[in-house]
């Protein structure tokens, strides 16, 4: 429960109570309640469907970096952050 | 493979070989952690091997699941019953959790409509789509969990949901622990995401009050040697602090959106941990002004009362660390994940579980 991982902010609603994160190739729409200082671009920390605070892009890089080090083929993963070219 | 920096060889090697020196020459340590994730990350990356021999760091009660006293999880399985074609939503590790009156998956079993979520906005969203059922969201977790529920419990709510909370709230916990402590602790490793919202701040009373060393954590392998050894290196130069060694994540004062939104939510109370008993201010309960959302005001029900312990279960005695899961005559023999008999076995938090998943210490 303790989870919590960084994503990419896509988008912002018009209400700021949410945004879009993107997770590889696929999305998500998380809470933003407590971070409304996010903006899109910004890496937020997402524990259970909420972002809970914004992290350095740096650090982001070299968490998101971990994640993808569990796959065999790192280089064939899509960044994390970035939206599929579908 | 990438060598990547929160889990890079060289600077987990460096960790090591610093605190085996800073550990040299000291009185035997014994640390807890109170992050049950920590004790999975531990587990996984088989840290405690990092460890010199002087050194022992044991678990709290860090596992929101184990923690959720049985009479919530029995109170929870009545509201799933409820004539009305209720829906119960909650999260996943909660539903396998034994009490002496079954689990909510029995329940589930027994035809009630039981969902798992991920999150407080599905259980909006379960909501909105259900319009003609009453939707429950049974809510448990720490103070990470919780400040997102307040965010969610001051949108627009359809009439038609409901929550029954059984949140709780850690630093007030760890300082139950410390004042009951007679010397077996000398620091504690503080969980890096409930920190998130508390920032090190709540934990100030640790040095001051307690002389106890504390550092905040992440969960990668560099991110907990480093906290570990900042509580060695506390320990030996007779220092205590508290230390954020999770800095990318973790503000001094937290959370400040946070932390409001749970004060206009919540109340503090005294709460139940599960086996361990009423630990004062250690509960976060609903304010009256959102009496229209409460499932237990709604539905004109008292908590139910029930016996945390299972027959034969020293889950109680490893959540405050006097029993290591290998003592407990039930562990990995007739309690299992297949078959957890109590909390500790259930989740991917708890210690039993961890325990039997990465067994590679003995603890003579």
């Amino acid at each position: 429960m303790c989870l919590a991982k960084p994503l990419e902010l896509l988008t912002v609603a018009d209400d700021r109570l949410s945004g879009m994160v993107a997770m590889g190739d696929s999305s998500m729409t998380v809470g933003l309640d407590l971070v409304p200082q996010a903006k899109p671009g910004d890496f937020v920390l997402v524990h259970a469907g909420m972002a809970i605070e914004v992290l350095a892009p740096e650090d982001a890089e070299a968490i998101l970096s971990i994640y993808r080090e569990y796959l065999d083929h790192p280089e064939q993963v899509v960044p994390e952050g970035r939206p599929s070219d579908d | 493979m990438i060598d990547a920096l929160y889990r890079s060889k060289n600077l987990v090697a460096e960790l090591a070989g610093a605190l085996t020196q800073a550990a040299e020459n000291q009185p035997p340590m014994q640390i807890m952690h109170v992050c049950g994730t920590h004790e999975h990350e531990i587990g996984r990356h088989a840290l405690r091997q990092l460890f010199p021999t002087n050194l022992r760091l044991i678990a709290g009660p860090g596992c929101p699941v184990c923690i959720t006293p049985a009479s919530a999880i029995v109170t929870a399985m009545h509201l799933a019953e409820l004539p009305g074609n209720p829906i119960l939503c909650t999260y996943g590790d909660i539903v396998h959790v034994p009490t002496r009156s079954g689990s909510l998956i029995e329940a589930r079993g027994r035809g009630a409509d039981i969902r798992l979520i991920y999150g407080p906005r599905e259980a909006l969203r379960l909501a909105l789509e259900n319009s003609n059922r009453p939707v429950i969201f049974f809510s448990v977790g720490f103070e990470t969990t919780a400040a997102p529920v307040a965010g969610l419990l001051l949108s627009p709510l359809p009439k038609n949901f409901f929550i029954y909370t059984c949140h709780r709230y850690v630093p007030a916990a760890v300082e139950a622990l410390a004042s009951q402590d007679e010397g077996q602790i000398a620091g504690y490793l503080l969980p890096g995401h409930a920190s998130v919202i508390t920032g090190t701040v709540a934990y100030e009373f640790l040095p001051s009050r307690f002389g106890k060393a504390a550092a905040v954590a992440g969960f990668e392998p560099v991110d907990m040697l480093s906290a570990i050894l900042s509580l060695v290196r506390q320990l030996k130069e007779g220092r205590p602090m508290v230390a954020n060694c999770y800095p990318r994540a973790v503000a001094a004062m937290g959370n400040q959106k946070a932390q409001e939104l749970l004060n206009r939510v919540f109340e503090i109370n005294d709460a139940a941990w599960r086996g361990i008993g009423v630990l004062p201010k250690t509960g976060f309960a609903l304010r009256k002004e959102f009496d229209a959302h409460n499932a237990l005001v709604h539905f004109g029900l008292g908590e139910i009362p029930a016996e945390d312990l299972m027959p034969g279960c020293s889950c109680h005695l490893i959540m405050t660390g006097r029993r290591q899961p290998q003592e407990c005559p039930l562990f990995g023999k007739k309690c299992t994940p297949d078959n957890p008999q109590g909390p500790c076995m259930v989740g991917g938090e708890g210690t039993c579980r961890a325990r039997y998943l990465y067994p590679e210490e003995i603890y003579e």
